[in-house]
């Protein structure tokens, strides 16, 4: 290696990098979407409504256009005008409530966003700073193989910089021009989304590179095996991660806010915010199954690496932060039926649902063994058929069960939600008086969504074992092996607190510091 | 001072309150916590181990983590509304808490957690393998063949077995020799035309990976296995 770094090594820098590079890139992409949404929302129920929507419908159809002209192949091209058919079924359907509250949550939150955008630019640089000198031979072939590619997305960048800052700062001046400032939000995200793409395709290309990837085109580079299930997890995580950052915001407002006239909206917005984030949280699960099949269908030995070998463990922690995710997100909801008038008649069902919660989360973090890896020996001391499970009751550590546990846990949270909608139909919603815990519940959420995208990211770096660039370039360098569970939590937790320790800084410069100027 | 009948009748009042506490606990989450730890550590022990039913002690270990951190949940979702710090440090100081404190539980849970070795560095310079012990190291290492074929029980389970193989490779496809059935399938893995049967056909195949020496040192290693 020509050049290390001293104390924490030349990997764990960069992985730091990357990771807070990442968390900041998608909080600035998710939370547009439902910034821009909640904009929407806000417009006046009726008032000049085909001007907003014509100008959207022109993006969406356009966006299309690009897409089936880009897509090689029918399927790829079916895909594009679904998920137009579904983007504009989603522009007739959803019509705008007037309700002031939308306007300021997409403001506030924008403001929010905007300086995470320049937090995710500098980290990004910095990221490819680094990566420049201690894999210098690695970073050649990246720019060998998607020279084109890096060119199209710097450009992308100052695109995408223009309108945001377009974006944020026209937000008064088009105040009576809500189609054209609207108009601008929607190219902002598919801007950005394209963004995404591309170095998704970068980063799964290092996993699934195909058979030939020097014969292959950029394209072909671009759209490997498991381009499309990265793709669809990020963009569906970007989203719940935005929602669960925005419901951060709300409840650290709530929770300092000298102002008993904001409490209300912060407690609306907090909902609002978790709400999102549940919404999308329950179908994570199945594209994070379509993006697995992708990559057993490219080769079966990196499910197994994954999910029987090294990184089994990893899983194993992954279940016990996606219950976590889905028992704080149910709590909430039961703290949120209290604030309705009557709505005290529904907690005997509170303890019931949350138990059958917890036991299916016990299901599905049972493992089949607590050995780390295929190869290691139960430690001294122990009796090995201690720590792994009997045949006859190893289904329980199978992916069937663990499948229904999931299956049982969403099915819960929706019928959680059910009960809510319920309550608000009988009663009014005292919006403010709620307990303390549920704000607090908002603040472990994002804890544990952080950790979490960190883990997976770490697990989906190290499918590659020890290659730069699977089965096509070795990783040489003194960090070539997998590392443990510990020293990847260490990492993750690292990850997860340096990312709050910003979001903590960005919240207080935007709206307290910000706002006595 | 109340009279002494007044008084047996205060302290008969106050054990009744305290008992009925004990019920109430013992009737909620920590009557059903201790009963399902009563079940871990004196009912599964009791299973006939020809059952098959019955979990290891890591396993009962494991199952009380969960019953503890699980009672311990359902018994805070039925906490009435806590009282927020007054001061502004008070706050800021338990937003901190609410956030580092997961985060500093769920890395020390991974580190309690059973790790493997990582590699150190060593000085492996002028060692000569023979092709056998070659062979070996690719198995187990490089190409990492042991994550869906096990020897001895060691290993995963996602294909077959390659213990005893040098007794069976000869017999698999008519007129192919062990040495070619194995060299064959290693190096067209999936695309190979024969698959043991009960096992699925996903075996990446390895032709280009290998050198020919490495080749023919594994397939060497796997035919010596009895």
């Amino acid at each position: 290696m020509a050049v290390d770094i001293d104390v924490i090594g030349a990997r764990s820098a960069i992985w730091l990098l990357s990771q807070l590079h990442l968390l900041f890139a998608s909080f600035a992409l998710g939370a547009p979407i439902f910034i821009v949404l909640s904009e929407y929302l806000a417009t006046p129920r009726g008032v000049r409504n085909w001007r907003i929507r014509l100008p959207l419908v022109v993006v969406v159809a356009v966006a299309a256009l690009l897409g089936i002209m880009a897509m090689h192949t029918t399927v790829e091209r079916i895909v594009v005008v679904m998920a137009a058919l579904l983007l504009l079924s989603v522009l007739f359907l959803i019509t705008p409530v007037g309700d002031h509250r939308y306007e300021r949550l997409a403001r506030e939150t924008m403001k929010a966003a905007t300086i995470a955008y320049s937090f995710a630019a500098i980290s990004g640089g910095l990221f490819a700073f680094m990566l420049m000198g201690p894999y210098g031979d690695f970073s050649d072939h990246l720019a060998g193989q998607f020279g084109s590619i890096f060119a199209i997305y710097g450009l992308l960048i100052v695109v995408e910089s223009v309108l945001v800052y377009t974006y944020w700062y026209s937000w008064r001046s088009l105040a009576e021009r809500k189609g054209l400032h609207i108009t601008i939000g929607v190219v902002m995200i598919l801007v950005g989304t394209a963004m995404m793409f591309l170095m998704n395709g970068v980063g799964s290309y290092m996993l699934t590179p195909g058979d030939s990837p020097e014969a292959a085109s950029v394209w072909g580079r671009i759209n490997n095996p498991s381009w499309t299930g990265l793709n669809l997890h990020r963009f569906i995580a970007n989203i719940t991660f935005g929602g669960f950052m925005v419901a951060l915001f709300a409840a650290f407002m709530h929770l300092t806010t000298k102002n008993e006239e904001d409490r209300p909206f912060y407690d609306w917005m907090g909902y609002i915010g978790n709400f999102i984030g549940v919404g999308t949280l329950m179908v994570l699960p199945l594209a994070g199954y379509i993006y697995a099949k992708e990559l057993f269908e490219y080769d079966a030995t990196i499910s197994t690496f994954l999910m029987a070998d090294k990184l089994s463990s990893f899983f194993v922690m992954q279940g016990v932060l996606v219950s976590l995710l889905f028992l704080g997100a149910n709590y909430y909801m039961w703290q949120s039926i209290q604030r309705v008038e009557g709505g005290a008649r529904f907690l005997g069902y509170m303890r019931p649902i949350l138990t059958a919660m917890v036991v299916a989360a016990v299901i599905w973090i049972t493992p089949q063994t607590f050995l780390p890896d295929l190869t290691t020996d139960a430690p001294a001391g122990i009796d090995p058929a201690s720590i792994i499970i009997t045949e006859r009751l190893a289904f329980i550590g199978l992916m069937m069960a663990k499948a229904l546990a999931v299956t049982g846990i969403i099915i819960f949270t929706f019928l959680t939600y059910m009960i809510y909608r319920r309550a608000v139909s009988t009663g009014t919603i005292r919006w403010g008086h709620i307990a303390p815990q549920a704000q607090y519940t908002l603040i472990f959420i994002p804890a544990v969504a952080v950790y979490l995208m960190a883990l997976m990211g770490a697990i989906r770096e190290l499918a590659r074992q020890d290659w730069h660039v699977y089965l096509q370039i070795r990783d040489t360098t003194p960090y070539w092996f997998t590392p443990t569970l510990g020293h990847t939590s260490v990492m993750a937790g690292l990850s997860t607190l340096v990312f709050f320790a910003f979001m903590t800084f960005i919240f207080w410069i935007s709206f307290k510091l910000g706002r006595a100027d | 001072m109340g009279t002494p009948n007044e008084e047996e009748h205060g302290t008969g009042r106050m054990n009744s309150g305290l008992w009925q506490r004990v019920g109430r606990l013992l009737r909620g989450p920590l009557g059903y916590s201790l009963v399902l730890l009563a079940i871990v550590w004196l009912v599964f022990p009791l299973m006939p181990e020809d059952t098959g039913l019955r979990f290891g002690e890591g396993y009962q270990v494991f199952f009380s983590v969960m019953i503890v951190a699980g009672g311990l949940f359902i018994a805070l979702v039925g906490l009435g509304p806590i009282r927020k710090p007054r001061s502004d440090l008070g706050i800021l100081a338990s937003i901190v808490l609410v956030f580092v404190a997961p985060v500093a539980l769920l890395v020390a849970a991974s580190n309690a957690y059973l790790q493997y070795d990582v590699p150190k560095a060593q000085d492996d310079s002028g060692v000569v393998l023979t092709p056998v012990e070659r062979g070996e190291e690719l198995f187990w290492t490089e190409l990492g063949c042991f994550a869906c074929h096990a020897i001895d029980g060691r290993g995963g389970t996602r294909a077959p077995d390659m213990t005893g193989l040098s007794t069976r490779a000869g017999t698999r496809v008519a007129n192919v020799s062990a040495e070619d059935y194995v060299r064959d399938h290693i190096v067209q893995g999936k695309d190979y035309p024969f698959t043991v049967p009960g096992y699925a056909d996903i075996m990446p195949p390895f032709g280009e990976r290998l050198s020919d020496e490495d080749l023919e040192a594994l397939v060497e290693f796997l035919l010596s296995l009895e």
